[in-house]
């Protein structure tokens, strides 16, 4: 088999000896990386959870890092240092990235990345608040799938600050589970896979389920980004993102850089394209004027406070998003399908079936997300 | 199969939490056109370390919490990591000794927050642990591997005898040595009082250290007669460290209390007074992790290290005595190096693993149970400072107060211990035996003291008999299969008394050590009859 085969598998049972620690497929990824220069290392769960409130992005002058760039901020700076963002990708120099955001149509922001208190701010310190499981992995990022679960009703952004902030030492901590706001079932389980088909082509499923007992609506924004190298001397050129076609089945965007070549990423579906830059919303956080009109946060401010002009008509930028919004039954999943490579084929999803372990996609979707109109 | 399925959360773990790290630490101080940075910058945080310049993928300890890098849990990490992925594995490890991390002076650095801080040297261990593995998994030894990062670590060996041996006396101090708030006072900081501590860990470290390179330099050897002096060079490096931590050298305080059978960190004020501080915790623990056996083919194959060994041996008999042992050769005609045998060994084993003290249904505790109800209390410069048991999150606000090592069970210490358990059953065998636990008429082997110790530490996770999870916390029902119970999360560390998940929640990091603890019971469940070997 040639660094260019199709399929993967996820590692053999573990508990086996370790001879079969790593199945054979796998295996010989391994070794195509190591002898025969193949990328399959190229691409994988590189992005960070977290890259706000780290001393990287930390320009204060007393070196309060958790201060300096907190969670509040993370939406609408541009980091330096890297990116976060919720389960995601991203190439190993860190400049394209891809991740999932959410809203459930309660939350007063959009969902981008993991919420947690700050070193100051827990009763222990800096701790996660959020309910989310890696659930298997290959060694060269072959196979990636991971959980996050999402409530239904208002994340609790707020109380959690607040009731652990009156919490002493001496108390346990309290934990998104502690709110209440899961009871009843009332989450999406949301699901992301990852499953290359070569070494910089990825074929990635979300799947959200709902746990709760009624029809809840979910938001989904795929988003597509790159770091920002340009406006701060590192790296001249800004790279560009913008739409390659469409047809009634799918989205193709073009991802642009001049060091690392053209990548398309497909959105299956009839989706509902933003685009913005990843540039600082200085008007915000500053009280500044913006150098341009189109920042960081601009998804947040189309779909949760409904200010569609934050997002670019022009259809071109450096962070690009595909809004679905779909109304999902109890116990039911809605899944949606992409695929990133540097190129595509006409339907890029008619082989991806092959790439998959076990079964079809098709038969775990019981509805379809839609664009939001 | 539920075991099957806690290993396999615990890589998918491993493998998401790799990151790109990025920081160009000059660029970083210096500011850019957009961003200037602050006056105070320039002699602020990691002013030190102009030359760290990184854009690496790196594995994490936890992809919220700990989005950096951190030497000496990276080092564990590395273990798991060596089972489904060896290149990725060693390549990690020659990394942190590469020109853009390590300081020109040696330093390997700890984390962003300081790169300065000092973790304990761990590197010289997991680099071999993980060249064991890979040449099990693989078939051949990469000896180039090996060859390379035992360069650098001669660099980071000497660093550490140059820089925090105060006395120049083989005594080590190092700070907090990744032990957070296990200490007395913050290790790290000035002392109230004048002087400073002579540190059983620090010490124990460093002869842990010694003889995982003499290990490195005598397999070198094998093939490459040039590293046979440096091997001498860390047996004997290493024997005075022991007579150091054994109170051979008058001049130094010993750290071993012969009226509670421990060791302790020892207080040296200027004024020539010494006050041992007689906290019952892994520092005094920490001597057990330092053991090496040597096979009586090595001696053979390298007769200008046995000739300087035994002239050594000769001429040094206050330090030869110290490793008496080393006279008789135990099972196979092996010779065990380490800093406690025998009385001592038996003497810390039966604090380790007694329920009352260190023993736990989930782990070995960071501190002693008994300072539950006699919390050690040192009065200095009219102020108390006061060490108890705190076996969930930290009462106190050292450290951030994030973490706890006052009670809590920590997997990279209990991993080691498994570690150097079985190195002394290699050398022991069956006949060596200890109560298990402390008081019980039953006598274990050390190896089956490691054994057991192993399956207290799987079953932090693993269903138990009414279906919970132990580190979910006790209370809480357990879940059918599918449901949340299924979302294994590997938290920091783990309540001292009911194995509760504590701290960070996806430190897959050092945590995923339980799928090496799994992997190694599967394969001791596949051998089972064959002769037992320690295992890679």
């Amino acid at each position: 088999m040639s660094g260019k085969s199709n399929g993967h598998r996820p590692t053999s049972e573990p508990g086996a000896p370790p001879d079969d620690a790593v199945s054979g497929a796998e295996r010989l990824r391994l070794l195509d990386a190591r002898d025969g220069g193949v990328g399959w290392r190229r691409w994988g769960p590189y992005l960070s959870d977290r890259q706000w409130g780290t001393v990287r992005e930390d320009y204060s002058e007393t070196g309060a890092a958790w201060d300096y760039l907190p969670h509040d901020h993370a939406r609408s700076r541009a980091y330096r240092w890297g990116e976060d963002g919720l389960l995601g990708i991203s190439d190993q120099l860190g400049r394209l990235n891809f991740a999932i955001a959410l809203w459930n149509g309660q939350d007063p922001i959009l969902k981008e990345r993991l919420f947690g208190l700050t070193g100051p701010e827990g009763n222990h310190g800096e701790d996660v608040k959020e309910v989310y499981a890696h659930l298997d992995a290959t060694p060269t990022g072959s196979y990636l799938k991971a959980l996050y679960r999402y409530p239904q009703r208002a994340f609790p952004y707020a109380d959690l600050v607040a009731e652990n902030g009156r919490r002493d030492r001496g108390a346990a901590e309290y934990e998104l589970e502690d709110t209440g706001v899961l009871a009843e079932g009332r989450f999406f389980d949301v699901e992301v896979e990852y499953a290359k088909a070569g070494p910089e082509d990825i074929v990635i499923r979300i799947s959200a389920t709902n746990r709760g007992p009624d029809p809840a609506p979910l938001h989904l924004v795929p988003t597509l980004w790159y770091r920002n190298t340009w406006s701060w001397g590192r790296c001249g050129a800004r790279p560009s993102i913008a739409i390659e076609g469409r047809t009634r089945g799918h989205l193709t965007l073009l991802a642009s850089h001049a060091r690392m070549g053209d990548f398309r990423m497909a959105i299956e579906g009839n989706v509902d394209p933003l685009f913005t830059e990843n540039e600082t919303n200085a008007e915000r956080l500053f009280g500044v004027p913006n150098a341009g009109p189109y920042v960081k946060d601009a998804f947040h401010a189309a779909i949760v406070d409904g200010r569609t002009e934050a997002v670019n008509p022009d259809q071109t930028g450096t962070k690009a998003g595909a809004h679905l919004l779909a109304s999902i039954e109890p116990g039911a999943t809605s899944t949606v399908r992409l695929r990133l490579a540097r190129s595509l084929a006409a339907n890029p999803f008619i082989d991806v079936d092959n790439v998959w372990r076990p079964g079809s996609p098709k038969q775990m979707r019981s509805t379809r997300h839609s664009a939001r109109v | 199969m539920d075991q099957a399925r806690v290993q396999r959360r615990a890589f998918a773990g491993l493998i998401w939490t790799k990151q790109l790290y990025l920081y160009d630490v000059a660029a970083w101080l210096d500011g850019d056109s957009e961003t200037p940075a602050p006056a105070g910058r320039r002699k602020g945080r990691n002013s030190g370390w102009r030359e760290l310049n990184t854009r690496d993928i790196l594995s994490m300890p936890d992809g919220w919490e700990y989005p950096w890098f951190a030497a000496w849990d990276l080092a564990f990490h590395m273990l798991p990591m060596a089972l489904i992925d060896p290149d990725f594995a060693k390549d990690q490890l020659l990394l942190m000794t590469r020109e853009w991390y390590m300081h020109p002076n040696g330093q390997l650095p700890a984390y962003e927050w300081a790169f300065s801080d000092v973790n304990p040297p761990v590197h010289a261990w997991a680099a071999w642990r993980v060249y064991k593995i890979d040449r099990r998994i693989g078939g051949k030894p990469d000896r180039d591997f090996l060859e390379r990062i035992f360069h650098k670590l001669l660099l980071n060996f000497n660093w550490w005898v140059n820089r925090k041996d105060a006395d120049g006396h083989n005594v080590f101090q190092g700070g907090f040595l990744g032990l957070d708030n296990i200490g007395v006072f913050d290790r790290s900081a000035p002392l109230p009082v004048p002087g400073h501590i002579g540190q059983a860990d620090g010490t124990a470290w460093m002869g842990f250290y010694s003889l995982n390179m003499l290990a490195i330099a005598l397999e070198l050897a094998r093939e490459n007669r040039v590293y046979e002096d440096v091997a001498t060079k860390f047996f004997e490096h290493f024997l005075h460290i022991a007579g150091a931590l054994n109170g051979v050298d008058v001049e130094s305080a010993p750290l071993w209390d012969h009226d509670d059978e421990f060791f302790y960190d020892v207080l040296h004020l200027d004024t020539g007074e010494f006050i041992p501080l007689k906290v019952r915790s892994l520092v005094g623990l920490m001597p057990l992790l330092a053991v090496e056996t040597l096979e009586p083919d090595v001696l053979e194959q390298l007769p200008d290290f046995k000739r300087r060994m035994d002239w050594f041996l000769r001429n040094r008999p206050e330090l030869a005595s110290l490793v008496a042992s080393w006279e008789d050769p135990g099972m196979g005609q092996r010779r065990l190096l380490a800093l406690v045998h025998g009385h001592r060994l038996k003497a810390l084993l039966g604090r380790m693993l007694d329920p009352h003290e260190f023993l736990s249904d989930h782990g070995i505790r960071s501190v002693s149970a008994v300072h539950r109800d006699h919390p050690f209390v040192l009065s200095l410069a009219g102020q108390d400072h006061v060490v108890d048991y705190e076996p969930a999150e930290s009462r106190t606000g050292a450290f951030g107060g994030n973490s706890n090592w006052r009670g809590p069970i920590w997997w990279p210490i209990n991993y080691l211990l498994i570690d150097a358990l079985q190195k002394f059953d290699h050398y022991y065998g069956m006949d060596f035996r200890v109560p298990l636990p402390t008081g019980s008429e039953r006598l274990a082997s050390i190896g089956e003291v490691a054994d057991d110790l192993a399956r207290r530490l799987e079953t932090l996770f693993s269903r138990d008999e009414t279906g919970r999870r132990p580190f979910r916390g006790p209370g809480i029902p357990a879940e059918p299969t599918g449901s949340t119970d299924d979302l294994v999360l590997f938290h920091e560390y783990f309540d001292g008394d009911t194995g509760r998940g504590l701290g960070a929640s996806h430190q897959t990091g050092w945590t995923a050590l339980v799928a090496k603890l799994l992997e190694q019971r599967s394969r001791r469940r596949m051998s089972d009859g064959v002769q037992r070997e320690t295992l890679a």
